[in-house]
């Protein structure tokens, strides 16, 4: 029955003090003021981002032409698409390939001359994550910094807690008031962002997307909640509000810009991977491997075969003819192995490039930033998990590929371009080949096998995103725990 | 005299008393740990670009020595000038190689083409920030955090009611915390050069001339000025509110602003205002198999030639895009102190632009040999017979030196060191002035 008494007590007690502090932050002039630039940038980014996703419509559509037109029997490049809720969070898609490239056997990247690359690497996303992680981010701790350390030094702390209240309760209704004012501004930027997309073209058009809208703002919620429960951690701890404030900007920046680049660091040094230079000398060195397999051709050797005795002359044609096959075998056999060689090497290189960013997105989780960045990406299908959806479409098209290829190059071997030279000996010509290139033979295109790339289920992505969004609820259960060891140890007066 | 040594003593007084408040901080002492963490980790991978970006560098010379011997006819002799790596780029690291580190040169057989050795791969590439960009982020947040207190802080705890007391002037007390927070700003400095050196110096094949010690002393200058102009904007902002959190608040977001945005926002600025027309030659990567196919023997063809005018259109609204960043970056302190430091460094854009107005002079040189060859051998253009022997290539024009020399870079530096000086400059009178009409009262 006490318990029973108690809790009704508790939470009417909880509910008065969020009520407080909502309306506390509601009429504080620095809450109102922040929030309305937030919601002005909310608009102009939405406004850039719709605009930044539209053009990549347009040249994803202009290079796919182009890709088709350029498909060749040497290799065909799949141009990568742009995802629908890809204004919401791009996940950095302008810094992954456009294309990848299909040859027989193997599925390849574009390697640029760095050269050819922008002046302005664009890593600071544009986006609706990108508001939610710095702005809102710090919103969430000009909101939460002074919430135990202003009723500290003012003296009321130490009147609340007088009237049989206990420093849990008081916490959570500080945290309840603080969750329940930042929940409807989130909100509001969310529909104004939506609003704004909507208006320039760019909408949620299924069921399935709309719950990928509602799958971000629950996230963008448990992200602000790990924040603000840094603002409550270090409020508590510290005595004076200035000093709440240095430590829980300080702890938000480590957090979310410190960490990630440490991560990435530290991948770099315990998954390091050996530089392209190291890639080319190793090609190099199976490129002068396959020179030296190269069958000579002998001016002597052919007349030693034509100065065979008791040959007729179509027995010398035929000689002539076998020793030219067995040259072209060789020839092929040599140019096989290098090609053998060079893709082992890049598929152990693009393995080793893998491992690392897979190690640093694992280390890199710990931070809320980079949990809600992943649980977002993997939720709407954008970004690197975008990026791995296409390369296993590549992957399953490879194979129909190959064998569409190899069928076409068995029937159009003449028109191929024959790098090599040709010797003529006594009147009889016999060719060696450095290399056969597929790439100038005309065929007609429409028959190239069709690609399509594989979509995976709302779902699926939901499922996908259920890890991080497990180490987001950590986090925050963590925090929230540290916070209360904060209160419960701090001094009242 | 008595009198100004009366002030001298009192500004050193003060600033030893913040320099004492300042060193035992917990801000100051999280700050400095991380800035040498950050400084020895990035320099560690900045150290490493480097010897990579040399082999490439000496892999590149080797090759076209190596094809000059192997010429047999004139049409075959290529030149090539390569801009050798910064061995101060882990200082500033510039624009790299974006505007091209090589010019290969065909004389009367093709316009020169301009390729990086660096190639890029997404996801390849680990964007560790140099010693100025860290400079910038870490420096210039703690100058801030050092500072945005100093005034409000010791107004809140009842301190600067007594100080304004004494017989010292506003001005002095604002002198002597200046001072103190630029003593305690210069230790972490000081410490962070320590940690690049320790990096650098062993892992360095060659020594540092004298010439790049001055330069390396000249970014550490521009450094500690840069650190003086945002103490300064700390003052004024203390100066200018009542608490300490709103101090706070105001300079984290000007930190943000000035730190993390500005020098984006004016590179996006500069590639709207010069946008480059998108190439059709996107789609010419052949991955590895295409690598086969790269080098001089290449560069005659139509198809190359047309990839070629479209770089070169491409390379030349970059360098428009870098200029109206150069304008740009005036306007801020900390695009001041980041043009100064690339500039000391050989990184920034002008050094690659003498680079390439170096190459273009080359092929001018090599045209005028090939003129000369086959005025005297006309028949071994584009062929060869063994019979012929060696191909006589006496006289060819040598790859001239392409660094830029310390006088050049003083001048350049010049307008980037009164940029950063005029900020001080506006940051110590607002502070001043805002001091002046402060109201010290505690309560």
């Amino acid at each position: 029955m006490p318990h029973q008494t108690r809790t009704p007590r508790s939470a009417g007690i909880v509910r008065m003090i969020a009520e407080h502090t909502v309306l506390g932050n509601l009429y504080d002039l620095r809450f109102t003021f922040s929030l309305l630039v937030v919601l002005i940038i909310c608009a102009a980014t939405a406004m850039l981002s719709v605009s930044n996703v539209q053009e990549r419509h347009r040249e994803s559509a202009a290079l796919s032409q182009q890709a088709n037109h350029t498909a060749n029997l040497e290799n065909r490049k799949l141009v990568l698409s742009t995802p629908s809720l890809s204004f919401l969070f791009d996940g950095q898609e302008d810094r992954l390939p456009k294309y990848v490239i299909v040859t027989p056997d193997f599925i390849d990247y574009p390697i640029e001359d760095i050269s050819a690359r922008p002046m302005i690497e664009p890593y600071i996303r544009v986006d609706w994550a990108f508001i939610v992680i710095y702005f809102y981010g710090v919103l969430a701790i000009l909101l939460t910094f002074d919430l135990i350390s202003r009723p500290r030094e003012s003296g009321t702390l130490a009147m609340v807690l007088s009237q049989n209240v206990s420093r849990g309760i008081f916490f959570l209704g500080s945290y309840a008031g603080a969750f329940l004012t930042l929940g409807p501004a989130v909100l509001l930027g969310l529909l104004i962002y939506s609003l704004v997309a909507h208006l320039h073209g760019e909408r949620a058009s299924t069921a399935g997307e709309a719950g990928q809208y509602v799958a971000a703002f629950v996230l963008s919620l448990l992200y602000m909640s790990a924040v603000a429960l840094m603002g409550l951690a270090a409020s508590a701890a510290f005595r004076k509000s200035a000093s709440a404030l240095a430590c829980a900007f300080l702890v938000w920046a480590s957090l979310t810009i410190v960490l990630p680049a440490g991560a990435s660091i530290c991948s770099n040094l315990i998954a390091h991977v050996h530089s392209f230079n190291d890639l080319n000398t190793r090609i190099g060195s199976a490129r002068a491997r396959y020179l030296s397999r190269l069958p000579a051709v002998w001016s002597m050797d052919v007349e030693r075969i034509l100065g065979q005795p008791g040959l007729t002359q179509q027995g010398k044609q035929e000689a002539i003819a076998r020793y030219q096959q067995e040259i072209l075998e060789k020839d092929a056999a040599a140019i096989e192995g290098y090609k053998r060689e060079v893709r082992e090497q890049r598929a152990d290189y693009l393995a080793k490039l893998k491992a690392r960013d897979r190690l640093e997105s694992q280390l890199g989780i710990i931070s809320p930033a980079e949990a809600f960045q992943q649980a977002v990406e993997s939720a709407l299908g954008t970004g690197m998990k975008h990026w791995e959806n296409f390369v296993r479409s590549a992957e399953t098209y490879e194979p129909a590929y190959t064998q569409y290829v190899t069928e076409k190059r068995s029937q159009l071997t003449e028109k191929a371009n024959f790098e090599g030279f040709i010797m003529e000996v006594s009147g009889v010509r016999v060719r060696s080949v450095g290399w056969i290139d597929y790439r100038s033979v005309d065929f007609d295109r429409k028959t190239l096998p069709p690609f399509q790339e594989l979509k995976p289920s709302i779902r699926a992505n939901f499922v996908t995103a259920v890890p991080a969004c497990v180490v987001l609820i950590c986090i925050n259960g963590l925090l929230g725990l540290f916070a209360l060891w904060a209160v419960r140890a701090g001094r009242v007066l | 005299m008595r009198r100004e040594a009366h002030l001298t003593g009192l500004i050193l007084l003060i600033a030893r008393k913040r320099l004492a408040l300042n060193l035992v901080s917990g801000r100051f002492v999280f700050v400095t740990l991380l800035l040498l963490a950050t400084m020895l980790g990035s320099s560690f991978v900045w150290q490493r670009r480097l010897s990579e970006q040399r082999e490439l560098y000496e892999a590149a010379r080797a090759k076209e020595a190596f094809a000059i011997d192997d010429a047999r006819y004139y049409e075959q002799v290529r030149l090539g000038l390569h801009k050798p790596p910064e061995p101060l780029s882990v200082w500033a690291s510039g624009a790299g190689e974006l505007f091209g580190s090589s010019v290969l040169v065909s004389g009367k057989y093709g316009s020169p083409r301009i390729t990086a050795r660096e190639k890029f791969e997404a996801g390849s590439h680990l964007d560790a920030p140099d010693f100025s960009r860290l400079v910038i982020l870490l420096i210039g947040l703690l100058a801030l955090l050092l500072s945005y207190d100093t005034i409000c802080g010791e107004r809140e705890d009842g301190i600067l009611q007594l100080c304004v007391a004494q017989p010292a002037s506003r001005l002095v007390i604002l002198l002597g915390e200046y001072a103190g927070c630029v003593v305690t700003l210069v230790t972490p400095l000081l410490l962070a050069v320590a940690a690049v050196l320790a990096i650098h110096l062993p892992t360095n094949s060659a020594a540092l001339s004298r010439e790049e010690w001055v330069r390396v002393g000249l970014i550490v200058l521009a450094s500690a000025v840069f650190g003086s102009a945002l103490i300064w904007m700390g003052l004024t902002i203390s100066a200018a509110v009542r608490q300490s959190s709103t101090a706070f608040a105001v300079a984290f977001v000007l930190w943000v602003a000035l730190a993390i945005l500005s020098p984006n926002v004016s590179l996006w600025v500069a590639q709207r205002m010069r946008p480059i027309p998108p190439s059709q030659d996107s789609l010419s990567s052949d991955g590895v198999f295409g690598l086969r196919r790269e080098g001089p023997e290449e560069t005659a063809s139509p198809e190359r030639q047309v990839e070629s005018q479209l770089r070169d259109e491409a390379l030349r609204r970059k360098f428009e895009q870098a200029a109206v960043n150069d304008f740009l970056r005036l306007w801020t302190p900390t695009g001041a102190f980041l043009a100064l430091a690339q500039t000391a460094a050989r990184t920034d854009v002008e050094s690659h632009r003498n680079f390439l107005a170096r190459g273009r002079a080359l092929d001018a040189q090599l045209r005028a040999w090939q003129k000369e060859k086959l005025r005297l051998y006309p028949e071994r253009e584009t062929f060869y017979k063994p019979s012929w022997g060696p191909l006589d290539i006496s006289g060819l024009p040598a790859s001239p030196s392409v660094s830029t020399g310390l006088d050049a870079s003083l001048t350049r530096t010049g307008r980037f060191w009164a940029a950063l000086i005029c900020f001080n400059g506006i940051f110590a009178a607002a502070s001043a002035v805002a001091f002046a009409r402060y109201d010290v009262r505690f309560q």
